[in-house]
């Protein structure tokens, strides 16, 4: 009796995880599964039309976790286009290895453009970190539709004023001054090695864990000062807490025109500005273009909405909608100048040049 | 006077009562599922709040948190799985107790503390949020290495006789924790698998530590209890659920304790109800002269520490997203996204522009205790009938739960085949009485212990001496130097026998953090 028991609980064990790991992976191959079925049923109708699609609903990765600019940017923007695709998109959260976990994620999903990526900057700095063989040369860009601006910020009680004060101070204390930063490949530490090149300076480089707790070690004295985007920094400006010395941007930011702009302090810094973060959709290469086209109709248009511009002007974030080849040569230009400055810092040990990145 | 009136707003309008007591009810169930967790409630449940007002949204939200923070330990007690980290030490004591057929019982105690936790927590959230929250900021990266120190000296104290191989348990913890990408450096560390597989990039983001949890705990219990199919489970005594006044006011001051200390640890960004209930387990241990059930095998005072600590850890937490809008734990980093989809600017700035929706959350966390106490009274008695379920049923449901448990946190399958690779090093582990609990501990601490070294030797420009210098010449690291200094002075043996001669004294300066 106890031998039966044993055996049947070990069967039903068996039973129940196959059933829940074919649960769990089979979403991927039950969509492929349809796909023919779908498009025979239909073929019909999408020879007159152009294209049938989409048929069901569309799922969404998004690189990072929920409550982030990229989360909040691309549910904003989704549930927009979603009224205009009429088909619901799903969004998931697929967080990790920056950006990693999601692009390896679409890219081993068909290109069939149910799967759609919801990235930021991360992936295009992946090959040079090493963290990813795969970046966004595997991916088509629908639409870019947000970036925004990094900015030196300080504490209201820090003694330094301007950019120039602060850049004189680490010139001056070397070995003295503490930036807080984001770790290796963060934006904190791009535009670190910007000024390196740029100002020669070399402060003492403190990793945190994002780009919140940056913000709070240096309102709490323990960085004496931090760059980071302008999402994060914008509430604690507003509320007095720490005080903007400068925007990494060649002309000043709407709505922040009193911030002195980093070329006005040192005019050598053009050679890397405009350039931010960017937030946008991806499909994997290899989508039929009548899709992409119809995506970037889509979206392009959910970009103007006012509600979604709003929403990101009031976290610090600025609309932009860039499509089609311009799109593709923004995401490459941004690969060239950061992975080529991060491997030139001393960021990393590997060479663009081995990942056929070329030089600015 | 507006003050109240907005916090009235949660207990006056009739919708938003509703949308709270849902969330508590379905927070409860829901954390009490093993596997699945709090964080991944309120991850679903963002999704649909888009389209909803700020204040229902938010509601739900602060009902989900409670009441999941709660329902955690209802599996821990029942089945020795804790449903969240935040509920592994409430296991230690709470599952002997259910063995002793005696769950009611401790399910009754954890309702009433939780409750008592999270007003507290509450209370302190009301009247001392910007005073606590600039303390908070002012913890320096050695204060927190310091502070994990002190967490990573509880392995003493996580039930087991052997310190020997409590040590060796957490030191399988820590060095779980450092595989994956160096965050600061981008270096790997024992990162494995053919380039460009799903399975290297797993590994280089690192094992996720509720994965590890699933694992060790649940997947690992199961196939423990498989072992023995014959053993008859518990008959419960399901009589004496809610507990007297008696019982409550006898552990009123050790409550109040831990209640403050889970509020702080809650408090600090880096932070949460995991190591709050820990430390809070921890203290209780130290203080408590002679419990009536020793540690371990059903005491209660470890039910009381750790349940109201990891409630009153909520309160603390939300003390740095209310007012300065940094998540003080994942639930609260999930609750800004959400502020921010609603046009909120959650911030330094949302007591000022919102104050409407900052007073309304103080107030719900209010009201949603008071649903606790209700709600947490219900389907005890059927709760109790799982330890009565036949194993050979029970546990392959357990294992299936593991499973969907582990998927659903990033709806990734690798994720499972690892939660089964480490229920498979669990089983190994118990057959060797080597207790779990200490390697949850140092996949916990091994983060904010080396992260936090690192980044308070690279601000001193790597000097041993200048660190040494700093760790006694702030107030806060001083502090937390003394204590550790008492805390390990305690333990050793030389000492035990001192303090054997001299009764009193020296013992209730422990770990008060």
């Amino acid at each position: 009796m106890n031998h039966f028991k044993r055996v049947f609980a070990l069967l039903v064990c068996i039973c129940l995880m196959a059933a829940a790991l074919a649960g769990c992976g089979g979403s991927s191959s039950t969509t492929t599964a349809s796909d023919p079925s779908n498009s025979s049923s239909t073929s019909a109708p999408a020879e007159t039309t152009g294209i049938d699609y989409p048929t069901k609903d569309i799922q969404g990765s998004i690189m990072w976790s929920a409550g982030g600019v990229c989360d909040m940017s691309a549910r904003a923007i989704g549930a927009v286009a979603q009224d205009a695709l009429g088909s619901n998109i799903i969004f998931t959260n697929r967080a990790g290895s920056g950006g990693a976990v999601s692009t390896t994620y679409v890219n081993a999903q068909p290109a069939d453009g149910y799967e759609l990526l919801f990235g930021a900057e991360n992936p295009q700095i992946a090959k040079v970190m090493g963290t990813a063989e795969i970046d966004y040369d595997d991916f088509t860009p629908i639409d870019l539709y947000c970036t925004t601006y990094a900015a030196v910020s300080v504490s209201k009680d820090s003694p330094y004023n301007t950019l120039e004060e602060l850049m004189d101070a680490i010139l001056a204390n070397p070995g003295k001054i503490v930036m807080a930063t984001t770790g290796a490949g963060g934006l904190p530490e791009v535009v670190a090695a910007m000024f390196a090149d740029v100002v020669g300076t070399d402060p003492i480089l403190v990793p945190f864990d994002g780009e919140n707790e940056c913000m709070t070690a240096i309102m709490g004295g323990n960085a004496d000062y931090t760059i980071t985007t302008l999402g994060s920094a914008a509430a604690f400006y507003q509320s007095g807490d720490i005080k903007l010395l400068s925007m990494i941007a060649e002309s000043p930011v709407e709505g922040y025109e009193d911030i002195p702009i980093v070329v006005d302090s040192y005019a050598d810094f053009s050679k890397y500005v405009p350039w931010g973060p960017f937030y946008g959709v991806f499909v994997k290469n290899g989508t039929d273009q009548a899709i992409v086209d119809k995506l970037t109709d889509i979206f392009s248009a959910a970009a103007e909405d006012s509600d979604f511009q709003q929403l990101l002007r009031d976290n610090g974030c600025f609309p932009m909608n860039v499509s089609g080849d311009e799109a593709v040569e923004y995401v490459k230009s941004y690969r060239s100048i950061t992975s080529w400055l991060l491997y030139n810092s001393g960021a990393t040990q590997n060479s663009p040049e081995d990942f056929g990145i070329e030089k600015p | 006077m507006e003050i109240f009136g907005h916090m009235l707003q949660a207990l006056i309008d009739p919708q938003l009562v509703i949308y709270l007591a849902v969330g508590v009810f379905l927070g409860i169930y829901i954390g009490a599922v093993p596997g699945l967790s709090v964080t991944m409630a309120a991850s679903l449940l963002i999704s649909f709040t888009y389209s909803w007002d700020v204040l229902p949204s938010m509601a739900a939200m602060v009902g989900i948190y409670i009441g999941g923070v709660y329902g955690g330990s209802r599996s821990a007690i029942l089945l020795n799985i804790p449903g969240a980290p935040a509920a592994v030490a409430t296991a230690l004591d709470g599952y002997p107790l259910a063995k002793k057929g005696l769950a009611g019982q401790a399910i009754g105690i954890t309702v009433v503390q939780s409750v008592l936790g999270g007003l507290i927590g509450t209370i302190i959230l009301a009247v001392g949020a910007p005073a606590l929250a600039k303390v908070a900021l002012t913890f320096a990266p050695r204060d927190y290495f310091l502070l994990a120190i002190m967490g990573l000296l509880l392995i003493g104290s996580l039930g087991s006789d052997s310190p020997a191989r409590g040590v060796m348990s957490a030191a399988i913890g820590i060095f779980i924790g450092f595989i994956g990408m160096d965050s600061q450096t981008g270096h790997m560390r024992f990162v494995i698998g053919p380039s460009g597989s799903l399975f290297r990039t797993y590994m280089t983001l690192g094992v996720s530590y509720v994965v590890v949890m699933i694992g060790l705990f649940g997947m690992s219990e199961a196939l423990m209890q498989l072992r023995d199919l014959s053993v008859k489970p518990v008959k419960q005594k399901v009589d004496k659920i809610v507990p007297g006044w008696k019982n409550i006011l006898k552990y009123l001051p050790l409550s109040i304790r831990t209640s403050l200390m889970g509020t702080f640890i809650g408090a600090l960004p880096g932070t949460g109800g995991d190591i709050a209930a820990l430390m809070a387990y921890d203290h209780a241990k130290r203080t408590t002269k002679d419990p009536e059930t020793p540690f371990g095998e059903g005491a209660l005072e470890g039910l009381v520490a750790c349940e109201s600590a990891n409630n009153a850890a909520i309160g603390g937490a939300c003390i740095p997203m209310l007012t300065l809008g940094i998540p003080g734990d994942a639930v609260t980093a999930i609750m800004l996204g959400a502020m921010y989809i609603h046009g909120l600017n959650p911030g330094p700035l949302l007591m000022k522009n919102s104050a409407d929706v900052f007073w309304y959350i103080i107030g719900a966390m209010f009201v949603g205790n008071i649903f606790l106490l209700i709600f947490g009274f219900t389907g005890i008695k059927l709760f109790t009938k799982i330890v009565e379920v036949p194993k050979h049923i029970l546990m392959p449901i357990i294992i299936i739960l593991s499973v969907v448990g582990a998927f659903s946190i990033n709806n990734n399958l690798m994720d499972v085949y690892w939660m089964l690779a480490f229920g498979v090093l669990g089983y190994i582990m118990k057959l060797y009485h080597l207790p779990v609990a200490p390697t949850i501990l140092g996949i916990i601490l091994v983060d904010l212990i080396e992260l936090n070294f690192r980044r308070a030797a690279v601000t001193v420009g790597n000097s041993i001496t200048a660190l040494l210098t700093d760790l006694v010449s702030h107030p806060i690291s001083l502090v937390l130097l003394v204590v550790i200094i008492g805390m390990s002075l305690s333990s050793a043996g030389v000492f035990q026998k001192i303090r054997a001669k001299f009764p009193s004294g020296a013992q209730a300066k422990g770990s008060k953090a």
